[in-house]
């Protein structure tokens, strides 16, 4: 059965498009920065975090991350996970996939597996491709970044990493991406096994993307008691390992919210779609 | 010696009821479908005619009643349900994938080997179309799928929910005979459809339903009364209705729309043509039994039948 729904997704034109976009983004912006940012320092993210992108290959996959985390990553995975029960009803063959002798768990499960796959490529891809793309155009050096604090044109080179240690911390940091990526994935899931309109599933879960990022204590103050439990809104802490000294307050936080989250929305998606009467 | 025990129907509903967003979509319900038999279930749209498919394909749950196929309690994942084959609410693919790839898909679950692929391809009669995506198909092409898929695997029971909507006269007989053929090789069918004539062609059993109830069911003969009724055109019916009146073995004569309907227990039809032809009376066009659509109407009634249009065949 696995198979079989792999087999609907990956040749499906949204999934090579998403794809597509998510390494052409990677080579865009090493381009970008060859062209108009080299040598300079770039800000990257909400924390006091400047890296000189010309020097290391290894600054693309930073900056890719971070610019990618808080809008394109959350679109893919609403998109991968919003599709996958409202995409198959849309198409009128959800009632063929269930009147067989397979339980609505069974299928539920083989639906969320593939959704997740999907969904964890398409984060991996990000900075795979930026590593591949930064280091043929800038080369395999370590990585400089400078003291954020100062606005001044001459920086202090707060810290130099070597490649294996931005990999290393590339590689964490993708992970705790994908895990912070976890709630938006369990709800459009959920909308997913309400819908029958896969773009309701999509725009809903990102919804909760733009709920997030509405209510965080930079845009309202008064709302600053919410932001520790806003879904998506601490996906940017792991941009901390790159100061000096490296910070990872709130982090585990984060990540038991996303447990959280995921046990919900996925738990609510479940008694939901067994009880479900298919009538499309 | 002792008998066998006799098999379970192939489908037994005993007082299935429900309820939909506060309507009683399915009212006490009762049908039993025998194996061999070929079944259409008529009645107007919103009779629950496929809910109740749907319960038996283990789509939607019963408010209460009972629900078995072969036996066993229809439910979501029912094991049974690899025994049936289905098309409902229209075929339902994916629409990036050839027809061949889907069809090899639905092989892949169902555990059907090349043998069984390539039959539903031949069965699907669309060409060198069926390697073309399935999103350029056409309404017909999408019936002709959805019905290979649905016999995919030879199953005991077909379920089929108005296989014929929107299709044009040649498909209409295609999936006619594709019902004839499965029933000849032994399936049992069960079918909707709000357009008579279909159920009366194909169908050895009807059911007719109105607001979730059952309000005829029986073989299509005794529901059309094949054995007591004639239908006879004449361009003098009053003259006719007098002659039928006067003849014993009839219990009652109507005119309707310029035909005679005569009706009686001992009906020798050679006899009445005889008579009318020696009271000079010619006879245009004569017919034993009525049709579905007039047995249909007396049992729904006719405003029911004006709130849902029985008969809406395609073409002019």
């Amino acid at each position: 059965m696995i198979w079989v729904e792999f087999k609907k997704q990956w040749r499906r034109p949204r999934t090579v498009i998403t794809f597509a976009a998510l390494a052409v983004f990677s080579v865009v912006l090493t381009v970008a920065i060859s062209a108009t940012g080299s040598g300079t320092v770039e800000r990257v993210g909400d924390v006091p975090l400047l890296i000189v992108p010309g020097t290391s290959g290894l600054s693309v996959p930073v900056i890719a991350l971070s610019s990618t985390m808080k809008f394109f990553l959350p679109l893919a995975v609403a998109i991968f996970a919003g599709e996958s029960v409202a995409g198959e009803a849309g198409w009128g063959s959800l009632r063929y996939a269930l009147a067989r002798p397979v339980s609505r768990a069974a299928y539920l499960a083989t639906k969320l597996f593939v959704a997740l796959v999907l969904s964890l490529v398409a984060i991996v891809l990000i900075p795979v491709a930026a590593v591949v793309a930064g280091t043929v155009a800038f080369g395999w050096h370590h990585l400089v970044i400078v003291n954020g604090a100062a606005s001044t044109a001459t920086h202090q080179v707060v810290a130099n990493f070597s490649p294996g240690l931005v990999l290393g911390y590339l590689g964490v940091a993708t992970a705790y991406v994908a895990a912070g990526m976890m709630s938006i994935f369990a709800f459009s899931f959920l909308l997913s096994t309400l819908t029958t309109r896969p773009f309701v599933a999509v725009a809903g879960g990102f919804g909760l993307t733009i709920v997030s990022r509405v209510f965080n204590s930079d845009y309202l103050p008064g709302v600053a008691v919410l932001n520790p439990y806003m879904p998506n809104n601490d996906v940017d802490l792991w941009q901390n390992f790159f100061v000096r000294p490296a910070v990872t307050s709130g982090m585990a936080h984060f990540l038991v919210l996303q447990v959280v989250y995921v046990v919900v929305f996925l738990g609510a998606a479940w008694i939901w779609f067994v009880r479900k009467d298919i009538l499309t | 010696m002792p008998t066998a025990p006799e098999p379970p129907p192939v489908v037994l509903i005993e007082g299935l009821t429900k309820r939909l967003r506060g309507v009683l979509a399915v009212d006490g319900l009762d049908l039993t479908v025998e194996r061999g038999q070929v079944v259409g279930l008529a009645g107007p749209n919103g009779a629950g005619k496929s809910v109740t498919l749907k319960i038996l394909l283990g789509l939607v749950r019963p408010t209460s009643g009972r629900v078995e196929l072969f036996g066993e309690p229809a439910r979501p994942g029912a094991p049974a349900l690899a025994r049936v084959g289905a098309l409902v609410d229209g075929p339902g693919f994916v629409p990036h994938l050839s027809g061949r790839v889907n069809l090899r898909l639905a092989c892949r679950l169902a555990h059907l080997g090349d043998a069984e692929l390539e039959r539903a391809v031949a069965n699907a009669r669309l060409g060198p179309a069926i390697d073309r995506q399935y999103r350029t198909y056409s309404h017909g092409m999408r019936y002709r799928l959805g019905l290979a898929q649905a016999l995919l695997g030879q199953p005991e029971l077909l379920i089929l929910d108005e296989p014929t909507t929107g299709l044009d006269p040649a498909h209409i007989r295609e999936i006619r005979h594709a019902i004839a053929d499965a029933a000849a090789a032994g399936a049992t069918v069960l079918f909707s459809s709000h357009v008579l004539r279909e159920v009366e062609q194909v169908c050895t059993h009807a059911v007719v339903m109105q607001q979730g109830r059952l309000v005829g069911a029986g073989r299509v003969e005794d529901l059309v009364h094949m054995t007591d009724t004639v239908r006879l055109e004449t361009d003098r019916p009053d003259d006719a209705a007098e002659v039928l009146r006067a003849t014993d073995g009839i219990t009652s004569v109507l005119v309707d729309d310029g035909a005679v309907e005569a009706q009686g227990p001992a009906l020798r039809p050679g006899d009445l043509l005889l008579k009318l032809d020696a009271a000079g009376l010619a006879v245009q066009g004569f017919r034993r039994g009525r049709s579905l659509e007039e047995a249909y109407l007396e049992l729904v009634g006719e405003t029911a039948a004006e709130s849902g249009p029985p008969e809406a065949s395609p073409g002019p």
